[in-house]
């Protein structure tokens, strides 16, 4: 499955609005002062490390900021160590505590962009884990969160990453007619972005979602759009989930070559990347279409 | 405890009334000075490695091998490493030439060759033709018994054959009396496939009747054999009424005695087996330990001519032919390696073989053998891989199709990994290839696979059904393994569904074939099984027992995946024991291994039989 990630709208934590507030509290005595401006000096020696990629130097900044700044009413600073500790914490493969921040991250923040970018790592890994009913949820949240920024491409991409994440979530779920509008507004949002890789992953995902449905001219037209568009662009690791797709309606056709031929192409591209749980499955298919049914 | 009474020819009988059966230690004694089982693993395997640690690893699962007396099935059986050496390098079988090439009897093949003049029978399982050789000399008839019509016609009518001498293993480059040559290989029965179909067989056992017929009006003298082939000649003689008696000659260098009672540290050896055996039904069997030629009266002081054999010159010519590249050597050391369960290592080893440095049917055979191979590794993920790639061989060797038998791998992979649905795929479509091939053993395999499929899946009796057809098959195709593993199987199905009196019984059945054929793997599976039974029956202390044999099994063949589970059913067991240190221990291990392999289901239901654990020692503590 093409689980959505991009690098475009990474999110950058909005220091006005973290300075304002601290300003504010730092009104309160020298003592506060002190405390809140180390805080912000060791919050961004830690983002800088962040961005050199020492990712063990950073936490610990972080952790040393967060320390000092229990209830001083520095939320959005603290907002920013927890929605950073808890990336990290996803990157490092503790998934629990990197959560468990996440949700600090949002209990403490005011600040919209950050709430849809803590909601979208948060959606990222329930998509991974399969608990696609958490999915939904976030997508919600993160709606009311998108009701109250301003129009912009950040903000489209953030709707955008919705309604795929939202797609997949029933695709996976089986809910195949509640795929369809969801990953045409994906694509249409992704292609007025000129993010055409990830529109055409949601094309994919329409696609298969038509071929499961037993739409099966459309789905097969719109897989073939999809096929071409990801070659075009040298996106093949995204081939795999729309061949097998596209393999199963052939079957359905009684075109066994042709799902063998697709099936073995998404064997290749797996195996580029030593994806052994896609080769198992696709493989699985092809041995699947070899056999006959009444062999039991 | 021994007698003093001494044995001598005249117990004997005399020969129209006598049948001598001998063994391969008539052959040691020079001239022939021929080599035992052990001492030929033990040539081999110094030609096709240099690592220390390989040749331990392969000698010391010999019979008189070092580390494993302690289990049953741990020992290599000669007949297994043939069976490697005709698939690898040698389909013909001229290694035999080792023993048919040696051209000079000495004394016991001699006095064999006068008693048979005399109106002796002789039964030997040698596969020299030393015997034959010595009434040529001697100027005494002889009736080759060798092939299967050979023996039914013996069997039929044994009067019709003159001094017959009955080779019970088969033969090599014969020689009948009248002069007519037989080259190459007949009836052989030292492969692992022919112990199977022997021990299995359910249609006419030829060498049963020979033996049965023989022993009926002759009273049977056993020399130079040791009775280890307990899958053909040792249960027939088992099974044999025996009325005329019977003497086993224990051969070491002490004066002959005859033995009344089985010493302690002899008792489990073929010899006192029967001895005990037959005690019961009042027989006249015997014991005679001492030299066999003071038992026999065999004067070996006159000089016989002939002279010395050196089989090891003959073992180095035919080294030179069939193993004379690394890629030879190391293609039979990966095979033999995976014989003693030495699974990853065997990979290793073949993997390592440039494909191009070997004839294409030898690739066939590499590739065959690496398929089977994957289907053992506890990393999932590579057997998969490696699966994958073979998957889209479309060659057939000797009938056995690449891709249908990496079909059938994954399967197995896959059902491991509770992934069903992939399992039924790639079993649908080997079992496709081998019908059109009509692969029968290979259809048995998928049977029984199709049948853990099942059971895996909740459908106990669907399960069954299809097990026992594969057993079916198995016993029919003479497959130890397949029919081992499908006794096992079936054991579980049935236990599944309750009916625990058989699965039982096949849990028993699966353990007695495993141990013939030797598969650690096999026995860990099969003790694990009768563990799972008793546990059902409440039985703590003894399911704790035979999950500990299945762990002693499994630790040595290194099967990772069965060992985490016997580990963890140790642990589950200790605790109703009230043993939780043991308990502690083997989940531990249990969870570090299953850590190791990636089953997170698995060190998750073994991680919280540990917590449980630990609550009921702090109880215990308060």
């Amino acid at each position: 499955m093409a689980t959505l990630e991009t690098q475009r709208f990474t999110f950058k934590p909005n220091m006005g609005i973290v300075r304002d507030q601290c300003d504010g509290v730092m009104e309160r005595d020298p003592a506060t002062k002190r405390t809140v401006r180390g805080g912000l000096k060791s919050f961004r020696r830690a983002v800088e490390r962040v961005d050199r990629g020492d990712a063990h130097g950073a936490l610990s900044m972080f952790i040393k900021t967060l320390r000092g700044l229990g209830g001083l009413g520095a939320n959005e600073l603290e907002a920013c160590c927890f929605f950073y500790v808890g990336f990290i914490m996803f990157a490092v493969g503790d998934d629990e505590e990197a959560l468990k921040m996440l949700h600090a991250a949002l209990l403490k923040t005011q600040d919209p962009w950050l709430a849809l970018a803590a909601y979208n790592r948060m959606t990222l890994h329930h998509l991974t884990k399969n608990e696609c009913p958490e999915v939904e949820k976030l997508a919600d949240a993160s709606e009311k969160a998108l009701a109250r920024v301003p129009e912009s491409d950040t903000k489209t991409y953030y709707w955008a990453a919705v309604d795929y994440n939202r797609a997949e979530a029933r695709y996976r779920r089986s809910e195949y007619s509640e795929v369809l509008s969801c990953a045409r507004a994906a694509q249409g949002r992704f292609q007025s972005l000129g993010m055409e890789a990830e529109a055409a992953k949601s094309l994919g995902l329409l696609a298969n979602a038509q071929l499961s449905l037993g739409n099966i001219e459309a789905g097969l037209a719109d897989a073939n759009e999809a096929i071409a568009l990801l070659r075009g662009q040298g996106h093949e690791s995204e081939l795999p989930f729309i061949l097998q797709g596209k393999a199963a309606a052939l079957v359905q056709q009684g075109d066994r070559r042709g799902a063998t031929e697709c099936l073995q192409e998404a064997i290749a591209i797996y195996r580029q990347c030593d994806n052994i749980t896609g080769i198992n499955e696709a493989l699985a298919a092809i041995a699947g279409i070899e056999a006959t049914d009444d062999d039991w | 405890m021994m007698t003093g009474s001494p044995a001598g020819s005249a117990n004997l009988g005399n020969p129209p009334e006598t049948a001598y059966l001998a063994g391969a230690g008539i052959s040691i004694p020079p001239p022939p000075a021929l080599p035992g089982a052990t001492a030929f693993i033990e040539a081999l395997v110094g030609e096709i490695t240099g690592d220390p640690e390989q040749r331990r690893a392969i000698l010391d699962h010999t019979l008189d091998g070092g580390s494993n007396t302690r289990f049953r099935g741990d020992f290599l059986r000669f007949e297994a490493v043939v069976s490697c050496i005709k698939f690898a390098v040698d389909p013909d079988m001229e290694l035999l030439r080792i023993y048919s090439g040696c051209g000079a009897p000495n004394h016991y093949h001699h006095h064999l060759a006068q008693q048979l003049g005399r109106g002796a029978v002789v039964l030997t399982t040698n596969f020299d033709n030393l015997i034959e050789i010595a009434c040529r000399t001697v100027g005494v008839d002889y009736s080759l018994v060798v092939t299967e019509n050979e023996l039914a016609a013996f069997c039929e009518d044994p009067a019709q054959f003159k001094n017959p001498l009955i080779k019970l293993h088969g033969g090599h480059d014969l020689t009948y009396a009248e002069g007519r040559q037989s080259p190459g290989a007949i009836n052989v029965r030292a492969t692992l496939e022919q112990v199977g179909s022997i021990y299995l067989g359910r249609g006419a056992n030829h060498l049963a009747d020979a033996i049965s017929s023989v022993t009926g009006d002759r009273h049977l003298v056993v020399m130079g054999y040791s009775g280890c082939d307990d899958f053909d000649v040792m249960p027939c003689i088992m099974a044999a009424d025996l009325p005329r008696g019977l003497t086993w000659i224990d051969h070491d260098d002490q004066h002959p005695e005859t033995v009344k009672d089985a010493p302690p540290d002899r008792s489990n050896l073929p010899p006192y087996q029967l001895l005990l055996a037959h005690r019961r039904k009042r027989r006249d069997v015997s014991v005679v330990r001492g030299t066999t030629s003071a038992a026999l009266d065999i004067d070996t002081d006159t000089d016989i001519g002939g002279e010395s054999f050196d089989w090891t010159k003959v073992f180095a010519e035919w080294s030179q032919r069939h193993l004379r590249s690394a890629a030879h050597r190391k293609l039979l050391l990966g095979q033999i390696l995976s014989l003693v369960e030495c699974f990853d290592e065997s990979i290793a080893i073949l993997e390592s073989i440039p494909p191009s440095e070997l004839s294409e049917e030898q690739q066939d055979v590499l590739n065959v053998a690496l398929c089977s191979l994957y289907g053992h590794l506890s990393d999932s993920s590579r057997a998969i891989r490696s699966l994958s790639v073979l998957a889209g061989n479309d060659r057939e060797v000797d009938g056995v199709s690449l891709k249908g038998l990496a079909y059938y791998n994954l399967a197995r992979v896959n059902t491991n990994l509770d992934q069903f649905n992939e399992a039924s795929a790639y079993l649908g479509a080997a079992l496709k290839i081998f019908k059109r091939a009509g692969d029968a053993g290979r259809i048995s395999d998928c049977l029984h696979e199709h049948g853990r499929i099942l059971t895996g899946a909740g459908q106990g009796e669907r399960a069954a059904r299809s097990i026992e057809e594969s057993i079916r098959l198995c016993e029919k195709l003479g497959d130890l393994h397949g029919a081992g593993v499908g006794y096992g199987e079936m054991a579980r199905a049935l236990a599944a569904e309750g009916r625990l009196d058989e699965a039982e019984t096949y849990a028993d059945k699966a353990i007695n074939l495993f141990a013939l054929e030797g598969s650690g793997e096999g026995l860990g599976i099969a003790h694990h099984t009768r563990g799972y039974i008793l546990a059902q029956r409440c039985d703590w202390a003894g399911a704790a027992a035979e999950f500990t044999t299945a762990i002693a099994y499994e630790r040595s063949a290194q099967a990772m995946l069965d060992l985490a589970h016997s580990l963890h059913s140790l642990g589950d067991m200790c605790i109703g024991l009230k043993e939780f240190d043991r308990a502690e221990r083997s989940l531990e291990e249990a969870i570090e291994i299953k850590h190791g392999l990636g089953d997170k289901d698995g060190v998750a239901r073994s991680e919280l039989l540990l917590r449980m654990l630990k609550q009921l020692q702090a109880l215990g503590t308060e």
